[in-house]
């Protein structure tokens, strides 16, 4: 059985940092004005920055990772997936 | 924008990513059968689930930030204000997560031959399973949202 190549598994440490980081950004933006304000002030939106930051950390950090030889398996980036998910939904839960 | 124009770009972010859906369940069915015959449409159906999520990231975004402040006023001015502070924020943050496990997918399906490797099928099977379902949280939470704001209309909210 082969696994997953050495760049593939670099990529998935990034994926699930990247969407942990931007659970983060969720909750520091939200309680945090002028975190908010820096956001915007990057695009004039601050959701689309954030967007932006995702994917170009996504990409520079994969990179890295696969120089650096950092990996990570299916667990972990599946694992970061749902705990991101319930930090959003945990976050404004009290809203609902 | 017209009225005619702002709902042609609001129901194209929506359809656009029921299209990414479709391409998930496309890429799962392909993936579940993956052999030498089939690698071609492996990754065909990857290239329209990062196509497709990428048009409705930009749509999407194109809309919410120019357009969804009219709706938001409404929401917000009605007895509905919980659907903006739960669905409308939970639904545009989880897209994120959405948008970077549909770029990494491409990595599990285009880099491997997932008929010879268990390990990049087994992958590739859970993660798009896991965006499929993340965008049914999407997409039902955009339901909501549309249906709130025709709901505070419906009651006279201006």
């Amino acid at each position: 059985m082969k696994g997953l190549d050495k760049t593939t598994l670099a990529f998935g440490l990034s994926a699930a940092v990247v969407m942990l980081l931007n659970s983060l950004m969720v909750i520091l933006k939200e309680s945090y004005h002028p975190f908010f304000e820096f956001l915007t002030s990057l695009s004039g939106n601050h959701w689309a920055s954030q967007g932006v930051i995702d994917v170009v950390l996504f990409f520079v950090l994969g990179v890295v990772f696969s120089k650096w030889h950092l990996k990570a398996g299916l667990g972990v980036v599946v694992g970061s997936a749902v705990v991101s998910f319930c930090l959003i939904i945990g976050y404004f839960a009290p809203f609902f | 924008m017209n009225e005619f124009t702002n709902s042609l770009v609001m129901l194209s972010h929506a359809v656009f990513g029921v299209f990414a859906n479709l391409a998930l369940v496309w890429l799962y069915a392909e993936a579940l059968n993956a052999s030498k015959n089939n690698l071609k449409r492996v990754k065909l159906a990857t290239y329209h689930v990062v196509v497709w999520i990428t048009l409705t990231f930009v749509v999407g975004g194109f809309w919410y930030i120019g357009y969804y402040g009219y709706d938001k006023g409404i929401l917000l001015k009605s007895g509905l204000a919980n659907i903006h502070k739960f669905f409308t924020e939970t639904k545009e943050h989880i897209f994120f997560i959405v948008l970077i496990l549909s770029y990494y997918l491409p990595f599990i399906t285009l880099r491997h031959d997932l008929s010879q490797n268990e390990q990049a099928k087994k992958a590739a099977l859970v993660l798009t399973m896991v965006v499929g379902l993340l965008v049914f949280y999407v997409e039902g939470a955009g339901a909501i949202i549309a249906q709130g704001v025709k709901a505070a209309l419906m009651l006279g909210v201006r």
